[in-house]
Order: structure tokens, then sequence, then C-alpha cells
């Protein structure tokens, strides 16, 4: 039904680097931990603002966070 | 498994079980008796009392069990998801609607036009309710 997202991210290794759990990191940005699993997993892509607070918690600029290949 | 998703597990299991009665009864018994408009307006009645009641015990059951997910705000892939589950749902229920007017054209007695709609709808509501537990499940 739905083509899985171009957008890859750096979530679950900044994530793990910074310390929190998926459970944490949801919360911190208003998602559900299923949400965070998704997005790690590639099979979700977040709404901006939802990827904005993603990077704001892991105190990384959007970037770095998120890339979106050639 | 999140709260919405529980929910929505509950509610396709009981719509299954609560019409899979009513047809079971309906195209069976009910079809073959002689005041069969009376008795499945009466079933009808039954099986929606039944399903609304059961559907509100089972919520009251899920939030107490699951009372902190039950109190956390909508996700951003729940109104995602369940438009495109309303959009299957949509088009099955404008099937069945169209198959009630084709008996009405035929001459079909209400009470076949009746199960048309109904069967229309129980399928549109079990086929939302799949399509969003298989959305859920595959992340998005």
């Amino acid at each position: 039904m739905t083509k899985p997202t171009r957008v890859t991210n750096r979530i679950r290794e900044l994530r793990l680097s910074a310390g929190l759990s998926q459970a944490e990191l949801a919360q911190r940005i208003g998602v559900t931990r299923q949400t965070v699993n998704a997005i790690e997993g590639g099979k979700y892509s977040p709404s901006l603002e939802a990827a904005f607070l993603i990077a704001r918690v892991l105190r990384r600029p959007l970037d770095e966070v998120f890339d979106y290949p050639e | 498994m999140t709260f919405i998703e529980k929910s929505t597990l509950t509610m396709t299991l009981l719509l299954v079980v609560v019409f899979g009665a009513y047809f079971a009864l309906v195209l069976g018994p009910v079809a073959a008796s002689p005041d069969r408009q009376g008795a499945f307006t009466g079933l009808f009645i039954l099986a929606t009392i039944l399903l609304t009641s059961l559907a509100a015990g089972s919520h009251i059951v899920l939030a107490v069990i699951c009372c902190r997910e039950a109190n956390s705000a909508r996700d951003e892939r729940d109104p995602l998801i369940a438009l495109r589950s309303e959009r299957l749902s949509g088009y099955i229920l404008a099937v069945g609607v169209f198959a009630g007017i084709v008996l009405a054209m035929l001459d079909a007695a209400a009470f076949w036009i009746a199960q048309a709609l109904v069967a229309a709808w129980v399928l549109a509501e079990v086929s939302e309710g799949i399509s969003k537990l298989l959305q859920y499940r595959r992340g998005t």
C-alpha cells in the first residue's frame, strides 16, 4: 500500500549515546514508543514538527539526525 | 501494542462475534420463518444493544488495565492510519449500498435489502479494523 520511506536516520545510535530509551524519547516528543520504533526502523517518516523535536531532544542539528539520499 | 490498537482489536473481535451470531440466525432460522421481518428487527436491535454494551464494558476494562496508555495523547500516526482505513471501508460500504439499490430495483424483499446493507456496514467496519491493525503492526 505504501512505499517505505527513503529518509534514513541515526536516531537509534544518537538516542543510545544520549542514554534514552525509546519510551523516554517518545514521551518527550509526544508520540508513542511504537511510533519512535517505526521512525527508527525507517518504516514511517515523522512529521516536520516531530523531526525537529527529535533533533532538539538529541541535541543535534536536523540534518545530522535525518538524511535524504540523492 | 498501543491503547488504540487494543481498542481497535477489541471492537473488531466484538463486531465479528456479535454480527457473526446475528447473520447465523438471520440467514438460517429467521429467513425461513413466516414473520422474518419482525424477527430480524428484534434481533438487529438486540445485536446493536449487545455490541454497544460490550464495547462500553470492554473499554472500561481496557482503560482500567492500561490506565497510563489510555490517558496519553493521540499519536501523529493515528489520523493517517485512520484516514487510509476509512477510505477502504468507505469503498466497501459504497459497494454494499449499491448492492442494496440493485436489490430494490429488482423488487427484492425489504428483508434482503436490509441484510445487504447490514452486511456492507459490518464488512466495512471489520475491514477498517483489520486495515488499522495491519498498518500499526507494519509501522506505517
